[in-house]
């Protein structure tokens, strides 16, 4: 088989009616979450503390040096 | 009438007119409205000085005393009653009164007349001498007519002669006009000619013998300032004939804030600036010779770590010639330091001030860009911020700046704006802006900087991350190796706090350094009367514990102490504690080491709960 005919049974295949699989659709259930899950659950996912960061020596911060401002030094 | 508020609005009394009422009331009856402090501080609102002039009105000195008490007036307030005192009163108080400094002391003393303090200081030497009072502080706060009277009889007190040189300089200039020389000696004339502001010299005829001042050392305050070179070295000379002088600095140029230093840390400070300026190569264009400068600066200054506790000193760190011989000072202090070399260099600039820092505008300067280019114009040089950079050879962030670069500088790592740099109205001309690669060329052009544009603290960097690759496994030979490199690279690193606080941010912040909490700051030692500021670094690490090192001034290394020894010989500042509600930083909670998402995994546990 050369590469036109691939080709031509790739495009085939993927367009053909036979090869597409219908999804059923999804059953009721008749589950019912407590009230109060869903307020509990949002309360609980709200960040309760910062979020962390890098690691960083602390240091005192003075606007006359700028010590506690400034970025990393370079070289 | 005094007591009844309805009388003295329906007339619009006054402060002043109430006052005027209490002084024309009798003796007695003043005394009794005196008494009643409720009614005089707090509903007519009387203040203390309008208590303590109405309280010398007062006849007799018990009296007076008993008021003043009541009042708990000022040393300040008390002293000017006492000047109403009888002689011996006054002599008496001067020795009893705990409270008087010595300046309340001089105010007393000279509320006597010409005739009585020559007395007195014929009879009562040890009591001036004992309070470190010189007489010509005291002639010269009496008034045209008692220094006159007190002249006269000037040839017959028991000075030396350099104490009535003294007191002749300090004279009014009517005093003096009217002063018959005629049988003065030759000292005393050659004093009367000098001319004087409120009884200092303050400004030098350098064309006369220097020897002329030998012994007025605490009456000259001279600004040199603006002094030619010829007249500096003549000034330089005259600092080893008055060593006690003071030499004066301008906080800010044609201000009327003068501060003052030394004539040793003039002279010391004088002998470090000219080394500079003139080693400089005159071959160097002005960019090249303001980074010659501010990298020198950077290498003798350290931003003063005392500052903003209870011990800083104000003034000191301002002083221009105090901050190059101390080798601590402040932004405005060490911007009118790089502003005088600029000048002396010939680069014309200007102090900036934003509401909490001091920085310099350079004019017209013209800088060479990487691409063999000029430009020319306004640009920003930040002295202070260069510090720490310089102090390491590393590259200074804030030279040649543009007004825009200068404000991003301002906004830290967590994105807060501090507005060190911000001044609309002084900079909104100042756009030049020297790029990265063009900075790198100028510091390398002079010899500051690689040939390859990298600045030396490359080396001291690399060796760093080295050390933390060879210790990955050893966190205690990590810090240790660490620190040796910072002494080996910067021996006075235990003096230079502030930037040494600035490297070691680098330094210790290393992924392999598994920290809880590192703090580099500052503390004092207890028994340090003068609370110097002592830099340390605190580790807490679930592998090593709590670690304290602090920076020994005299061995040059960090020492390691137990939190025991640590706290027994070392205190926090009061000022810091206040601004963390009195928690020690070695005090405070472990930061959360693991990066856990808190908000993921408790909300998948309350789900799964939930569908149970």
């Amino acid at each position: 088989m050369n590469i036109i005919d691939k080709v031509v049974c790739f495009i085939r295949k993927v367009w053909s009616k036979q090869d597409i699989k219908t999804i059923e659709a999804p059953k009721q259930v008749k589950y019912k979450e407590p009230e109060n899950v869903l307020d509990k659950y949002v309360k609980v996912t709200l960040p309760t503390t910062p979020e962390s960061k890098k690691k960083k020596v602390e240091t005192l911060t003075f606007s006359g040096d700028g010590l506690g401002i400034q970025k990393d030094i370079h070289y | 009438m005094l007591k009844n508020p309805a009388f003295i609005e329906k007339h619009e009394l006054t402060k002043f007119d109430l006052q005027d009422i209490v002084s024309s009331l009798e003796d007695e009856s003043k005394r009794e409205v005196l008494k009643d402090k409720a009614l005089l501080m707090d509903k007519l609102h009387f203040k203390n000085f309008d208590i303590r002039r109405l309280i010398k009105e007062l006849p007799g000195e018990e009296a007076k005393l008993e008021i003043s008490e009541l009042y708990q007036l000022s040393s300040y307030d008390l002293a000017d009653v006492v000047s109403t005192f009888c002689y011996e009163s006054k002599l008496q108080m001067i020795k009893q009164e705990p409270s008087f400094n010595k300046n309340d002391k001089i105010k007393i003393l000279s509320s006597f007349t010409g005739k009585e303090l020559s007395d007195f200081l014929v009879e009562n030497k040890e009591i001036y001498k004992e309070n470190n009072i010189f007489p010509y502080e005291i002639v010269k706060e009496l008034n045209s007519k008692e220094q006159k009277d007190f002249v006269t009889q000037l040839d017959e007190l028991d000075l030396e002669i350099k104490e009535k040189r003294k007191i002749i300089i300090g004279l009014r200039d009517d005093v003096k006009q009217s002063t018959d020389t005629t049988n003065f000696s030759k000292e005393l004339k050659t004093a009367m000619s000098m001319p004087t502001k409120n009884g200092m010299i303050i400004d030098l005829d350098l064309n006369r013998d220097l020897e002329d001042y030998r012994g007025l050392d605490e009456i000259i305050r001279i600004n040199p300032e603006q002094f030619t070179k010829e007249q500096k070295n003549k000034f330089m000379q005259l600092c080893d004939i008055c060593p006690n002088m003071l030499v004066m600095s301008a906080l800010k140029r044609g201000g009327s804030v003068e501060l003052c230093s030394t004539a040793n840390e003039y002279k010391e400070a004088e002998e470090w600036i000219s080394s500079v300026i003139n080693n400089l190569n005159p071959d160097y264009s002005k960019a090249q010779k303001m980074a010659v400068i501010d990298h020198a600066i950077g290498k003798k200054i350290s931003y003063s770590p005392d500052f903003d506790t209870e011990v800083f000193n104000s003034w000191d760190c301002r002083a221009l010639y105090k901050i190059i011989s101390s080798g601590y000072g402040v932004c405005n202090g060490i911007a009118s330091v790089e502003r005088c070399m600029f000048e002396r260099a010939g680069i014309e600039c200007e102090m900036i001030g934003s509401e909490n820092h001091s920085f310099l505008k350079v004019k017209n300067i013209e800088l060479p860009l990487a691409n063999g280019e000029t430009i020319k114009g306004n640009t920003i040089v930040d002295p202070t911020w260069n510090l720490g950079r310089h102090r390491f050879d590393a590259r200074p962030d804030n030279f040649c700046i543009s007004y825009e670069q200068a404000r991003k500088n301002d906004i830290d790592n967590e994105g807060k704006d501090h507005k060190c740099h911000k001044n609309d109205e002084y900079l909104q001309d100042t756009t030049l802006n020297l790029d990265e690669q063009s900075l790198r060329g100028l510091f390398a052009s002079v010899g500051l900087a690689h040939e390859d544009g990298n600045f030396p603290a490359v080396d001291l960097l690399e060796k760093s991350e080295e050390i933390h690759e060879t210790y990955a496994n050893n966190l205690n030979e990590d810090i240790k190796q660490q620190f040796l490199l910072l002494a080996q690279t910067c021996p006075e690193f235990a003096t230079c706090q502030n930037s040494t606080m600035m490297i070691l941010g680098k330094l210790l912040s290393h992924k392999n350094l598994d920290f809880n909490k590192c703090v580099t700051e500052r503390v004092f030692e207890k028994q340090d009367e003068r609370k110097s500021p002592v830099l340390y670094v605190y580790i807490d690490s679930d592998k090593i514990g709590k670690k304290f090192f602090v920076a020994d001034k005299n061995e040059g290394q960090f020492v390691e102490l137990s939190q025991e020894k640590f706290e027994e010989r070392f205190d926090c500042y009061q000022k810091d504690l206040e601004l963390t509600n009195g928690v020690k930083p070695w005090e405070t909670k472990e930061q959360d080491k693991k990066e856990i998402n808190l908000a993921t995994t408790s909300g998948t546990e309350v789900d799964m709960e939930g569908r149970e």
